[in-house]
């Protein structure tokens, strides 16, 4: 970048050509063209176009890991049914899926299932492959677009194999995803929330472990008051003791989460609502949830036995917060537990959730859908099944999924095939925790499974507000009010009925 | 929009047709602007066209598009929220990041542009974080933000300052961005280099001679003669900055209660979350018409403040 020494002559040069200011007035219409809304556009679906690639490369790289590779022979054979299935998920997720693909291909030689892991954006990729007419056979999708693409009528209607066949006759109710009466979709498999905790850390602060059983679960209080004496500052002193010094904090009590969901369990139990069940009105401010939710601020900014959830925005997972003595308990997701399986050095171990006025636990899951354009429903449904077999897929007994039917909440036999399907997963416990009525007559589906336009309610009403409430910016009655202000003209209506539950409690 | 006129680039011009030698080099210039024109017409004018089209439809996508007319721009300016605070987000970013990455990046062009030893090395460090991609700088500055072991709190924690919530914080949020956005002033900082080593020399002297001293050298040499690469900057800049959209979303996801909720983020919501490919592209639009409207007031003042060293007008 040396200066040209003869700078008259350069300025000769330019006005020869096209002078200065006639360059930038150019250089800068192109920029303001380059700001149309095209341009906006293509530049946000670029994202998109990344992941498409990405989702190439990974495709390429597992069907090195054993992933439905294509033999030549095979494939073209005449009379094979050709499946295209897409999910995400975790690498783990993405080797049981390809395994349980070439499982099945191996069983059934007329179907051709190919399998491909699109890790992020996904939602984006489905949208525009069933856009351009061109939508997997089958997959993986999210609560909300399930239920739009349902009502759409871009997806096959399940009732009749549901109805018919012996293993999925078996199915929960809880686990269906329907428009009216219509299923459109089953959960891919089943989740609920609990408590993990750190065995060492309870056995040195002298408290027992959480109950196992709804019958036994903790109270609101008694879960506080464990959580006090497991919160413990630098000195050592913990939350119960007057020198107890919340600034310099060694270990939290429990590791809390963001968001409305996973405290949908505890709002429930304490027999609050979401919405009206008309679905014409949210109701998130009813004393009944502010109740709850306070209760869960108040273990941030009020007892500092939880971090606040900034501090848990940038912390590791909580596995690794466990393993590293900085929290005690965590509220988590039972698929958590295949990544507390493979956390070196943590004796962990699982309970119930506290109950407050009755025992209830969310069941939820998201959807694997067949889409209506595909070719080989039959063959669809039959990898459907298999997918959510224990016994053929490996995700359930390696910890990320709960089974969809109620033998295995019931019949011990088949339960040990879940449980016991591989050692050193499942803790003792869970044989209790995840287990029997509390399961299955105890549980209901979060608000999106019965409610119409759940997305934007949340993106636009709720996440704003309980930004607010984590933050400590608010309390709960102030950002459930504004939640409920801010819903106004989202609130469209049900899919389907509300779980049977909440109509019959009225709570 | 006035083009370049080929012919000026030949010796001679003849009255008649193009001599073969001209009409060669005119085949050249077509053949080396035709990626660009091509890539546009193609890629560019075809979405472009169907988005204004699209904004005056309801279309969920996957289903088939209903015409509404304006009910996309009526429900936009009187009962949707998010788009006035989205707006209102997007223009504080852009009051503050624009003068003041300006300022910055003009600083760095003016000490970079200084006799010391290792100016190679000192430009090669301040242009480099312009090229590391939004997304890994996000990531980064997630880091520096972190409340409770950032950098930046750190920094704070030196003097005995309190610690701050950064990003993390409803009224903190926009700033911190704000400062982030300095770090990627390299581009910026270029094209202002370039501009000051353009600048006569002979300018300086003579000021030097009237017995000038820095400052009057800055104020009324190098600003003056710069004003044309000014201009450009904010432009640019300013269009930039109404665009924002990976920091917030990767680093906030707009939050927290929609503090940084950029209008591109909303925009971008609306249409690949929510799937409202129309309210999308009205949203779109009306960015556009709001960008032309601030480049054609910046033009239209330019007159009053930027000086052609060529002069003509």
């Amino acid at each position: 970048m040396e200066a040209p020494r003869d700078n008259e002559a350069r300025a000769g040069l330019l006005r020869g050509r096209c002078s200065r200011r006639e360059f930038i007035r150019h250089a800068l219409a192109a920029g303001v063209l380059a700001s149309l809304p095209g341009a906006v556009l293509a530049a946000c679906g670029s994202g998109g176009a990344s992941g498409g690639t990405s989702a190439q490369s990974s495709s390429r790289s597992s069907s090195s890991g054993g992933m439905t590779p294509q033999k030549g022979g095979k494939s073209s054979s005449r009379g094979t049914a050709s499946l295209l299935f897409t999910f995400w998920g975790s690498p783990n997720e993405k080797k049981a899926v390809g395994d349980t693909a070439n499982r099945f291909n191996q069983e059934h030689p007329d179907v051709r299932v190919r399998v491909q892991h699109i890790p992020g954006d996904y939602q984006t990729k489905i949208t525009t492959m069933l856009a351009s007419g061109k939508p997997p056979d089958m997959g993986y999708l999210g609560g909300d677009y399930t239920m739009l693409w349902g009502s759409q009528g871009k997806l096959l209607v399940l009732n009749k194999y549901f109805r018919t066949d012996p293993f999925l006759k078996d199915t929960m109710p809880n686990a269906f995803y329907k428009i009216g009466d219509k299923i459109i979709a089953a959960n891919t498999a089943n989740e609920i929330n609990l408590i993990f905790y750190n065995r060492d850390l309870f056995e040195e602060a002298k408290v027992d472990p959480p109950p196992t059983t709804a019958d036994k679960a903790w109270t609101w209080d008694e879960f506080l008051e464990v959580a006090k004496k497991l919160t413990k500052d630098q000195n050592g002193n913990d939350a119960t003791s007057s020198k107890f010094d919340p600034g310099n904090i060694r270990t939290y009590g429990v590791y809390p989460l963001g968001g409305y969901e996973p405290y949908a369990s505890l709002i429930y139990s304490n027999g609050g609502r979401f919405a009206h069940n008309d679905g014409t009105k949210l109701l998130v401010n009813e004393p009944e949830t502010v109740d709850v939710l306070q209760k869960v601020q108040d273990l941030m900014y009020r007892y500092h036995v939880a971090p606040t959830s900034t501090v848990t925005k940038t912390f590791p997972s909580a596995n690794i917060m466990m393993q590293s003595r900085k929290v005690a308990m965590e509220m988590g997701g039972q698929w958590e537990i295949l990544d507390y399986t493979h956390t070196n050095g943590l004796k962990w171990g699982m309970g119930v959730l506290p109950v407050f006025k009755q025992p209830r636990i969310t069941i939820f899951g998201g959807a694997t859908v067949i889409f209506k354009a595909t070719k080989y429903p039959d063959q669809a449904i039959a990898f459907d099944k298999y997918l959510m077999n224990p016994e053929k897929c490996d995700l359930f007994k390696l910890g990320l999924w709960m089974p969809l039917q109620k033998r295995y909440y019931t019949d011990p036999s088949a339960r040990d095939k879940w449980l016991e399907g591989q050692k050193g997963v499942y803790p003792p416990e869970a044989k209790e925790v995840l287990q029997g009525s509390y399961i299955l007559n105890d549980s209901l589906p979060p608000p999106e499974y019965w409610l119409k336009n759940y997305t934007e309610i949340a993106d636009k009403a709720l996440n704003p507000s309980f930004d607010l409430l984590w933050n400590g910016k608010a309390t709960a009655q102030e950002a459930m009010d504004k939640a409920v202000a801010r819903s106004k003209g989202l609130m469209k209506g049900t899919w389907t009925s509300p779980p049977g539950l909440l109509t019959s409690s009225g709570g | 929009m006035a083009t370049f006129d080929l012919r000026t680039l030949g010796a001679k011009t003849s009255s008649g047709g193009l001599t073969t030698q001209r009409r060669r080099e005119a085949m050249w210039a077509w053949l080396c602007v035709a990626p660009a024109v091509l890539g546009f017409a193609l890629l560019s004018v075809g979405p472009i066209v169907a988005s204004f089209l699209i904004s005056f439809t309801d279309w969920p996508i996957v289903s088939t598009p209903h015409w509404v007319g304006l009910d996309n721009y009526r429900q936009m300016f009187t009962s949707d929220p998010l788009f006035w605070q989205s707006l209102k987000v997007s223009f504080i970013y852009s009051l503050g990041s624009v003068p003041l990455d300006m300022l910055f990046a003009f600083a760095l062009a003016v000490l970079l542009n200084q006799k010391i030893r290792g100016l190679p090395i000192f430009r090669t460090i301040f242009y480099l974080p312009s090229i590391i991609p939004y997304i890994a700088s996000s990531v980064l500055f997630m880091w520096f933000f972190n409340p409770d072991f950032g950098l930046l709190n750190a920094i704070l924690g030196v003097f005995g300052l309190p610690k701050l919530q950064w990003i993390y914080s409803t009224t903190l949020v926009i700033p911190s961005l704000i400062l982030m956005s300095m770090w990627g002033v390299g581009g910026m900082m270029i094209i202002f280099l370039a501009g000051l080593q353009g600048v006569p020399r002979h300018l300086y002297e003579a000021v030097e001679v009237d017995g000038g001293n820095a400052w009057h050298k800055l104020w009324h040499v190098t600003v003056p003669m710069l004003t044309p690469v000014i201009l450009f900057n904010l432009v640019l800049s300013i269009i930039g900055a109404l665009q924002t959209f990976t920091q917030a979303y990767v680093m906030t996801q707009g939050g927290p209660d929609n503090a940084s909720l950029f209008y591109v983020l909303y925009l971008y919501r609306t249409a690949f979350q929510e799937g409202q490919m129309g309210y999308a592209s009205a949203l779109a639009w009306v960015l556009f018409v709001i960008i032309v409207v601030l480049s054609v007031l910046v033009f239209r003042s330019s007159g009053r403040w930027v000086y052609y060293e060529g002069g003509e007008k």
